[in-house]
């Protein structure tokens, strides 16, 4: 799980509507876990994965869950305090890397000199606004 | 206290035991179709298609349906007792193929039916044409290759046929053709400047003019000319031809063949099906699978529909893996020689 999501509920009887909220975490974990390898899978033999189904069609299943979740958090009040867990963004960032230099593979030489100082700048800036501006631990 | 993703988020005691058997629904269900998901990679299953009311149609997957003769079908009439030629190109060994149909409204019902496949390559099941004893020096130019050379040009390889260079989409391809990667000459600017662009020459593609083929089972070598496959009549002559290695067939490949009766299926009166065992072609090589149809009426197809399918078993568990495995190697050290034994 990416997020580590601290809870301050302001209403104490959610019953069901909580329920509900829970089981979209652990579907969204499901959907995350199941992408990283659909992804990775794909990144290794092109076509394995997207033979069956489209990664689209996951994304917008992840896409849905979130905006579910989201909605169900706004209509209860629920206010959430983010915490980055470091191992597991450590682990995702490892991933990305990983396809990151799968997706150089058999690019021009000239090109990859341009992509991957760009793509360092954009790390850098996502570092930043994600791990510094966040003030996580 | 179970597997939670979100501890902090405090239920009742009630509400506890709902969320906990729905998580223990959730997972294995999860579990469930991650293995689902595993057997259609493992044990996978192909589908070529050909829509008769759209012939042009990019869709259209399963190559040239055609007569006899070799002449395009392009409207699903095959006239009662005359054969129907189709082909579907891919990698890999199956265990069956079945053959789906759907009629036309004004077409005939047929009483019986049969289709037929064999394995090889396009181009090898090309008709015998008049033997070649000498290779007319006269006619080769020094500057340029022979057709069927393989060359490569910057990131790309190219196959030289008739005046044309055809980029090879992929190794997958490449290898699929069974083509020889220490084959491949290094064009410079001046040479590769000579050749006009020809298309992409992906699995579907036959192989072009100048292409020699050895059958291993004698030795004998053929040449592929203008649609057919010419014997060449001593080794000196192939030898005259050849600047790349041959590629291997088999005489099984013309040979060896499945067949299945068609039966009606029971939901639609239009729609037809025909299961074709292919175990026996798996040793035989080639990417091209021919089929050959024909029925006891005058029909008119609407769409036909091929699909290749591999059975549970521990064999194609192995042969799938082996076949990833190879894919990895194609695509991460393409030139990087594999033993098939």
């Amino acid at each position: 799980m990416p997020l580590d999501i601290k809870f301050q509920l302001n209403k104490l009887a959610l019953g069901k509507e909580l329920t509900i909220y829970k089981l979209l975490h652990d579907l969204l974990f499901i959907l995350i876990l199941f992408f990283i390898f659909a992804i990775l899978g794909e990144g290794l033999l092109p076509g394995i994965v997207s033979a069956h189904i489209s990664l689209y069609k996951i994304l917008v299943a992840i896409s849905i869950n979130i905006l579910a979740i989201q909605t169900v958090r706004m209509r209860f009040k629920l206010s959430a305090e983010k915490s980055l867990n470091k191992k597991t963004a450590s682990l995702l960032l490892f991933v990305i890397i990983l396809l990151f230099i799968n997706s150089l593979l058999n690019l021009n030489t000239f090109l990859k000199l341009i992509i991957i100082p760009a793509t360092a700048c954009i790390f850098y800036l996502l570092y930043k606004i994600v791990f510094l501006d966040s003030g996580a631990d | 206290m179970g597997f939670d993703l979100t501890k902090e988020a405090v239920l009742d005691a009630k509400s506890r035991r709902t969320y906990r058997f729905l998580q223990a629904a959730i997972y294995p269900a999860a579990i469930l179709g991650a293995v689902y998901f595993s057997y259609l990679i493992l044990f996978p299953s192909r589908t070529f298609e050909f829509d008769f009311t759209s012939p042009n149609s990019s869709a259209n997957s399963i190559i040239s349906p055609r007569n006899e003769l070799g002449i395009p079908i392009t409207n699903g009439k095959i006239e009662k007792n005359k054969n129907m030629f189709f082909d579907a190109a891919l990698v890999g060994n199956f265990s069956k193929a079945i053959v789906n149909f759907t009629l036309s409204n004004k077409s005939d019902l047929p009483e019986s039916g049969s289709v037929e496949i064999r394995r090889s390559y396009q181009a090898f099941f090309y008709p015998e044409g008049e033997p070649i004893e000498f290779k007319d020096k006269l006619s080769e130019s020094p500057d340029t290759f022979n057709d069927g050379t393989l060359i490569s040009y910057n990131n790309g390889i190219y196959v030289v046929s008739g005046g044309f260079v055809f980029p090879i989409d992929n190794p997958v391809t490449f290898e699929s053709m069974g083509y020889n990667w220490n084959n491949v000459i290094p064009a410079s600017a001046d040479e590769f400047s000579m050749y006009q662009k020809g298309k992409l020459f992906n699995i579907k593609a036959v192989h072009p003019d100048g292409t020699i083929f050895s059958v291993a089972e004698d030795g004998q070598y053929y040449i592929i000319k203008g649609g057919l496959k010419h014997p060449l009549l001593s080794a000196n002559t192939a030898l005259a031809w050849m600047k790349n290695d041959p590629i291997m067939v088999s005489k099984k490949g013309l040979e060896i063949s499945s067949r299945c009766e068609i039966k009606k299926n029971i939901f639609s009166a239009r729609q037809y099906s025909c299961e074709l065992p292919i175990e026996n072609l798996a040793s035989l090589t080639g990417k091209d699978y021919e089929f050959r149809q024909n029925f006891s009426q005058n029909v008119a197809i609407d769409s036909l529909s091929v699909t290749f399918k591999k059975v549970v078993s521990v064999a194609n568990f192995k042969t799938t893996l082996r076949e990833m495995l190879i894919r990895i190697i194609l695509r991460y050290a393409p030139g990087y020689q594999i033993s098939t034994q």
